[in-house]
């Protein structure tokens, strides 16, 4: 009926909700995070209170393109997520937007090389390394952690990586497979590929 | 006055002032930056100085670790110390004139610069004029600027909603932490029924996002706003 | 098509509607319907009936935003719904949800009503006067600019209403106006709707409260399973040939349905009632006998603020009350009063001064587990409390939580008798998503009983469901407070449920805490 890439205003809706939802959770993180962070910081290890939630960073633009699959779908969520973060209010103000292009790029990369169509755990584990390897060079260039030791960065990333791959690699394909399953997601190109086995339990209900 | 500034010229100016930092790497450039946006904030609008210390805070305090991270692993490190508490007199001499402390400084001082600027834009635009600017200044589609709008304003009832969701854990028995996937489950069935409902409220109202539109305010494009943008980036310039 | 008559508003052709793309229930059946003009039409029917996917695809709303049109034609005044965008669909008809948190994208009624007026493309000229005539029109200049987030839900659907008004649409389609509407503020809503009518607009209307509607509906038609039309023409003068039809649906509310009521409710004892003394009444009560006890009890509202001064909203002041073992209590009360502060509180997850017991310990020296042991609580929206994704499993993770040591066997034969109990032991495998609203509020009450609890606090049991799934919650839980003394404590905005099943009703109104006599109840307030 309507071209499949084209957003509809309950896409853009769903994704700017859950910009919205993880930005609230992310908030929540903080105070774990800053109690890591005043533990970590006579160490001088300070910012590696932060990496274990790093995930959640970009984990609306992991969520945008999973379900929508569409071109552009990751880069968009992630942009609309952190315009977001910023009515929101944060310190970092519109500086956030620049990361957030830079996150929905390293997400989205290798799914557009395999042309939206394989969603498989290997492709949504290396998005997620992808995106913590984008993220960090964009930290050399733009937090100068160019001049820091490259064993400590190593460690960051190491951390970084893994909550990427635990939060947007595995947590995120998990939930939404859950929600295919509750009938949640009717109508999402997710939805077509996940399974449809399930259609005897969902025509009675 | 700097509530009025065009929001999108206030994020390119920021944009182009953040490129100009990270070229130059200064930690006196960073300085000045920093005490010259926190300075523009007290004389040229109405924010409130306690409000700019509520965020200014976070930012210090988030200096203060990449400055402590800067002075013990500089690349290229001239000097070993792995805690703060065990740092003898002589080796404290010598950080203070070290490469370690140049880099310290260099790192806590850029992210101060970029938290005033953050800040400044943070606490002088209005949200809503903001995502009206990115439509009509910067071509963000209707549908796109509306629902941005729209889950903003959700925003109250999400925070509401999901204080439900733990508090129904805790009373099980259960952690309400919001990381709990079967908590972050819960928010998310909301949050696809949420987004379902406000569209078709939006659609029935007559919005399509495609369909000619007026508009009730567009936030204009002044010589001033221009004109703020040009002195700003080129002050910083200048000084660089 | 131009043959259609002018009186013919919407007109449904055979239509066939479901969600599921692959699946082989139809929500509309073959539905052939058309309404007319200049009305106001009530559409009735079970839950699940597809009353609320009509409006949904007479607006063309679906199948655009989901589900699938297999056959079928929508006219809107002889126009195929399915040619028109958004924009020109407005101008015909504009359709009222059911949840008034989720109908605006701004944030005050005046940017929403700049929102319509400029989907409508209206010049900007215009704008500031049209809405200040509508918001004179309806008496709303006071909800301009205030956020729509403090509204309470009657002044949000009235908000929504005055959209509408200004949207200017030939018909405007309620879907469950009052679902989160207290009974006075529906009542405003229905004076607003009356006048829009005189005014010329059309209405219909989903609602299973039909004795809202009766005063003022020009026809009523009742729905059955897949939207087929089981009656239609009815309205006041009719009804009573109607009248065992509805009555059978369970589209009736009348008091006093239960035969058994405990407490003598009848117009001769209005008239001498026990006059409670207000201050001897929590004397009155033998303290073993109590399960939960308010005595001086201040609620405020949460301290948000970093000053330190502010200590928040009074919500509750001072109140002393008894909820007695084994017995229904119910909390009135107009919707954000702070009813559910005050069950939180019970659940020490609100702060609050003065002394709560529960089962004559107080909750100060009471630690959190154990409290959970003996209370447990359904919240407005069941769907946020599910902690699992299948039915069976939510009730045996319940028992397990309370009783780590039980064998997996026994844990699920005890599940599937719940189940049974509950009528629901034919959909254990499903996700309790999937489930209706009653069924999923069911649910949740047994996920919350299943560890052996003995108080239960129901927040708003009438919430998104018909009536007969009220009652049949309501019911059930009463047979439990009946044979095994179970204690429960339910908030409503509804006062005929409070009559129906409550043995004893507070009210909660301007902070106070009041224990309701028979003549109060019988007094309009």
């Amino acid at each position: 009926m309507q071209n499949k890439n084209e957003w509809k205003l309950k896409d853009v809706l769903l994704v700017a909700i859950l910009g919205v939802l993880f930005g609230v959770v992310y908030l929540g993180c903080t105070y774990a995070g800053g109690f890591l962070y005043g533990l970590l910081t006579p160490v001088g290890l300070a910012s590696l209170g932060y990496e274990p939630f790093y995930g959640i960073y970009f984990i609306a633009g992991a969520f945008g393109v999973y379900i929508l699959r569409k071109p552009g779908s990751g880069i968009i969520a992630e942009l609309l997520a952190a315009i977001l973060e910023c009515l929101m209010g944060n310190f970092f103000g519109p500086i956030i937007i620049l990361s957030g292009i830079v996150q929905g790029l390293g997400f989205e990369l290798i799914i557009m090389l395999r042309k939206y169509k394989d969603f498989s755990t290997a492709v949504m584990i290396a998005s997620a390394v992808l995106c913590s390897v984008f993220t960090m060079i964009y930290n050399l260039i733009i937090s100068g952690y160019n001049r820091i030791a490259v064993p400590v960065l190593l460690l960051m990333l190491g951390v970084r990586i893994v909550s990427a791959v635990l939060f947007d690699g595995l947590l995120v394909p998990a939930l939404t497979k859950g929600l295919v399953k509750a009938g949640m997601l009717k109508g999402y190109a997710v939805a077509d590929a996940v399974d449809t086995d399930l259609d005897e339990l969902t025509g009675i209900a | 006055m700097l509530e009025k500034w065009n929001p999108s010229v206030k994020m390119i100016t920021v944009f182009l002032c953040v490129f100009i930092l990270t070229v130059r790497n200064n930690t006196k450039l960073n300085i000045i930056v920093f005490i010259s946006f926190v300075i523009g904030m007290l004389l040229f609008s109405d924010v409130k100085p306690g409000k700019i210390f509520a965020f200014l805070l976070p930012a210090f305090i988030a200096a203060f670790g990449l400055f402590i991270m800067g002075l013990f692993y500089s690349r290229n490190s001239d000097i070993s110390i792995r805690t703060i508490f065990d740092i003898s007199k002589e080796q404290l001499e010598a950080l203070t004139t070290s490469g370690n402390m140049v880099t310290a400084l260099q790192l806590a001082t850029r992210l101060l610069a970029y938290a005033g600027m953050g800040i400044l834009f943070s606490l002088t635009t209005d949200g809503e004029y903001f995502v009206r600017s990115l439509m009509h200044q910067l071509r963000l589609p209707p549908k796109f600027a509306y629902g941005i709008l729209a889950a903003f304003y959700l925003l109250p009832m999400m925070r509401n909603e999901l204080r439900t969701v733990q508090t129904a854990f805790r009373v099980r028995n259960m952690s309400g932490f919001s990381l709990r996937p079967k908590i972050l489950f819960t928010m998310l069935v909301n949050s696809v029924r949420w987004s379902e409902s406000v569209a078709m409220a939006m659609e029935s109202k007559g919005f399509s996002g495609e369909a000619e539109r007026t508009y009730h305010d567009i936030p204009k494009l002044r010589g001033m706003d221009l004109a703020l943008a040009v002195v700003s980036v080129g002050v910083v310039a200048f000084i660089a | 098509m131009m043959t259609e008559e002018k009186s013919c508003m919407l007109e449904l052709r055979d239509v066939v509607f479901r969600y599921n793309p692959h699946g082989k229930r139809n929500i509309l059946d073959h539905l052939s319907l058309s309404i007319s003009d200049k009305r106001i039409t009530v559409i009735t029917g079970r839950s699940g009936c597809g009353k609320s996917t009509l409006a949904a695809v007479s607006a063309g709303l679906y199948p655009e935003n989901g589900g699938i049109l297999e056959g079928g034609g929508i006219l809107l005044y002889g126009r195929p719904v399915a040619d028109m965008n958004p924009q020109e669909r407005a101008k015909y008809l504009t359709v009222m949800f059911q949840n008034p948190d989720l109908q605006f994208c701004m944030r005050t009624l005046r940017k929403e009503m700049e929102f319509c007026l400029e989907n409508l493309c209206i010049p900007a000229s215009e704008m500031d006067q049209m809405i200040q005539e509508a918001a004179e029109n309806l008496g709303i200049t006071e909800l301009l600019d205030k956020p729509l987030s403090v509204l309470s839900g009657g002044e949000k659907q009235k908000a929504n209403l005055a959209c509408l008004f200004l949207i200017k649409s030939n018909c405007i389609f309620l879907d469950e106006p009052f679902a989160n509407v207290d009974e006075s503020s529906a009542l405003d809503l229905i004076k607003q709707i009356e006048m829009m009518h005189d005014a010329g607009f059309s209405f219909v209307v989903i609602d299973h409260r039909l004795d809202y509607w009766l005063p003022v509906a020009d026809e009523i038609i009742v729905l059955g399973s897949g939207g087929q039309v089981l009656r239609r023409d009815i309205d006041k003068k009719n009804l009573e040939a109607h009248h065992d039809f509805l009555h059978d649906m369970g589209l009736l509310f009348n008091v006093s349905k239960r035969k058994d009521l405990k407490r003598q409710i009848g117009t001769e004892s209005a008239g001498k009632t026990l006059n409670f003394d207000e201050n001897a009444l929590t004397e009155d009560v033998d303290t073993r006998d109590c399960a939960v006890r308010f005595s001086k009890v201040t609620i405020r509202t949460e301290n948000t603020k970093w000053n330190r001064k502010d200590t928040g909203e009074i919500l509750l002041e001072e109140a002393d009350a008894v909820f007695e073992k084994g017995k229904m209590t119910a909390i009135l009360g107009p919707s954000g009063s702070g009813k559910t502060t005050a069950l939180l509180s019970i659940l020490k997850q609100h702060s609050f001064s003065g002394i709560v017991e529960v089962e004559g310990e107080n909750l100060s020296h009471c630690r959190r587990k154990e409290l959970y042991k003996k209370i447990g609580i359904v919240f407005q929206n069941p769907a946020n409390q599910f902690i699992s994704q299948n039915v069976q499993e939510e009730i045996e993770l319940s028992i397990r939580q309370w009783n780590r040591n039980i064998a997996k066997e026994q844990c699920s034969k005890k599940a599937i008798e719940l189940l049974a109990e509950f009528g629901l032991d034919s959909y254990r495998r499903y996700s309790p998503y999937m489930l209706s609203q009653g069924q999923q509020r069911r649910l949740a009450v047994l996920s919350v009983l299943a560890g052996g609890q003995r108080i239960l606090l129901l927040d708003e049991p009438t919430y998104g469901q018909d009536h007969l799934s009220t009652v049949a919650i309501m019911d059930s839980v009463a047979d439990k407070v009946e044979r095994e003394e179970l204690t429960v404590i339910f908030i409503t905005h509804d006062r005929k449920l409070a009559l129906e099943y409550a043995d004893c009703i507070y009210k909660l109104e301007n902070r106070k805490l009041i224990k309701m006599t028979d003549a109060h109840l019988y007094v309009r307030y």
